[in-house]
């Protein structure tokens, strides 16, 4: 007898074959696209700066643009871990006690349709420009999103792993802890990077209104001062810190799930 | 009623208001494995989640080795229809899940022994996902049989596979019955399966609430066929289980 070993390994859509390159081919094009443009100043530099004038936007500010950077990063990944521990929590407590379903589930089936957005004056008010409000904002945003993810990820684990942990009598913490949390933690991850955009999102709001110090406060400043490279140069950073976070997240998730991804023979 | 037995006493059993079971009585002497077999729907895997201890009865009552079942935990040695590994563990490591965190030597040889029973001696270390459906179906086999040294439970165990490997199936469930008796149910539809599988096939009536009809015993000469080979006892035995399945009450 032989072992299966042709585990799949292309995804549903097919190999990659030769084309890895082409992202960064495809984000290089664009790049000297812009600069094509900008140069030939069919637009007005106000609405569309050259990549040139971005970077040196990026001397010009000097050492403080790290502090911004710094600031957006901590908000972001502090709110983000919180409201993921918090929300993961809340979602376990529901789906382990009926009671705390019935008891809870109002609550967050009444909350999670509300833009989290909208809540940013109110911190404001609350909070003031203080560090904590745009970090509890964050919490509060994205352990939304947690919650209803983890309930949803415990409900789709397979009814045989499912059946077979209650056939062995597992204690239920048992059964939760070594059963049906390995068994949901696949299922987790795109609620979890539709998370991490909302702490994005909420940060980068947050800033907008009521910061000293962030990107959002940067780009809210260049809107007033009309120095668009500065804008344009806070759009990217903010980009790269945002795909830098999910990269790390998708990695973090792939590492703990990557039975279900072999599995799926999205593993190349 | 019988020492060692699996037995079911006027067991009922409802969905809400919805009846699935009822009355079911029939005690599985030890050693022996029975058949259960219905058309889709009578409440096989009803039955068996019950015997499994998952369902409480609505009334009746169920006892192993002459005491009351009491839940889950009792009967551990099950295999389902649908996979049921364990996608994060090894081979070696599903084996070992039921048992406590440091089994004792002779489990952890008895699990040694058991993977190469069924033809997985080579794959201890290898993912569930690498192992081909017939494998998978082998290893959740000798799970059932570590984890429960005399009780079986087999809900349709061969209704995923392809025909040639359900008869290597077969013939491997055969071997290990020799080789480890136990105790249980087996439920299927297929009347040929029940009858080379097991020692008596009891039918579900397929009018609703479900309760069992008739028993067939198998003999001795059927289970001295290979899985390949036919008689006449065998084809007469079928066509007598699937014209109980056919009457309606």
């Amino acid at each position: 007898m032989t072992l299966s070993k042709d585990v799949p390994q292309q995804g549903v859509l097919g190999s990659s074959g030769g084309w890895t390159m082409v992202p960064t081919l495809t984000v290089c094009a664009l790049l000297i696209l812009w600069g094509l443009v900008a140069r030939t100043g069919i637009i007005n530099p106000l609405l569309l700066p050259s990549p040139l004038s971005v970077v040196l936007a990026a001397r010009d500010i000097g050492p403080t643009l790290g502090y911004h950077l710094a600031a957006t990063v901590f908000r972001i990944v502090s709110g983000f871990v919180l409201g993921g521990v918090l929300g993961t929590g809340i979602g376990l407590s529901m789906q382990y006690s009926r009671k705390v379903f019935i008891l809870l589930d109002g609550i967050v089936e009444t909350s999670r349709p509300l833009p989290a957005v909208a809540l940013v004056p109110f911190f404001l008010l609350v909070f003031g420009f203080a560090e904590i409000g745009k970090i509890l904002l964050v919490t509060v945003g994205t352990s939304l999103v947690v919650v209803v993810a983890t309930v949803e990820a415990i409900e789709r684990v397979p009814a045989g792993v499912l059946r077979w942990g209650l056939v062995l009598g597992l204690p239920r913490p048992k059964l939760f802890r070594r059963v049906i949390l390995p068994a949901a933690i696949p299922e987790l991850r795109a609620g979890f990077r539709v998370a991490l955009a909302v702490a994005v999102t909420l940060v980068i709001v947050s800033e907008f209104m009521g910061a000293t110090y962030g990107l959002g406060y940067l780009i809210n400043v260049a809107k007033v001062t009309l120095t668009t490279p500065t804008l344009v140069l806070s759009v990217i950073l903010l980009g790269w810190v945002s795909w830098g976070l999910d990269q790390i997240l998708r990695g973090m998730f792939d590492r703990a799930s990557a039975w279900d991804l072999r599995a799926r023979g999205a593993l190349r | 009623m019988n020492s060692g037995g699996l037995c079911l006493e006027d067991v009922s059993f409802s969905y809400g208001t919805q009846a699935v079971l009822q009355s079911v009585t029939l005690c599985v002497p030890k050693g022996e494995i029975w058949a259960l077999v219905g058309r889709s729907g009578t409440g096989k895997t009803t039955l068996l989640n019950t015997v499994a201890g998952l369902f409480t009865p609505s009334s009746g009552k169920i006892t192993v080795a002459g005491r009351p079942l009491g839940g889950a935990g009792r009967i551990r040695g099950v295999v389902f229809q649908e996979d049921s590994l364990l996608g994060w563990l090894s081979a070696m490591d599903n084996m070992l899940f039921p048992l406590d965190h440091n089994p004792p030597a002779a489990l952890r040889a008895k699990a040694e022994s058991l993977l190469s029973a069924v033809g997985l001696e080579g794959a201890r270390r290898t993912m569930p996902q690498e192992l081909s459906t017939g494998m998978r179906k082998r290893l959740e086999f000798a799970r059932a049989l570590l984890a429960d040294q005399e009780y079986m439970l087999a809900d349709e165990p061969f209704g995923t596979v392809d025909a040639l490997t359900r008869r290597d199936l077969w013939e491997l469930w055969i071997d290990l019955r020799k080789a480890e008796p136990r105790t249980g149910l087996l439920s299927t539809h297929d009347p040929e399966e029940a009858v080379r599988l097991c020692d008596v096939v009891a039918v579900l009536r397929s009018a609703a609430p479900s309760s069992i009809g008739r028993l067939f015993t198998v003999p001795d000469a059927v289970h001295q066929l290979s899985v390949t080979e036919h008689s006449e006892e065998l084809s007469k035995i079928k066509e007598d289980i699937l014209n109980a399945l056919a009457e309606r009450s």
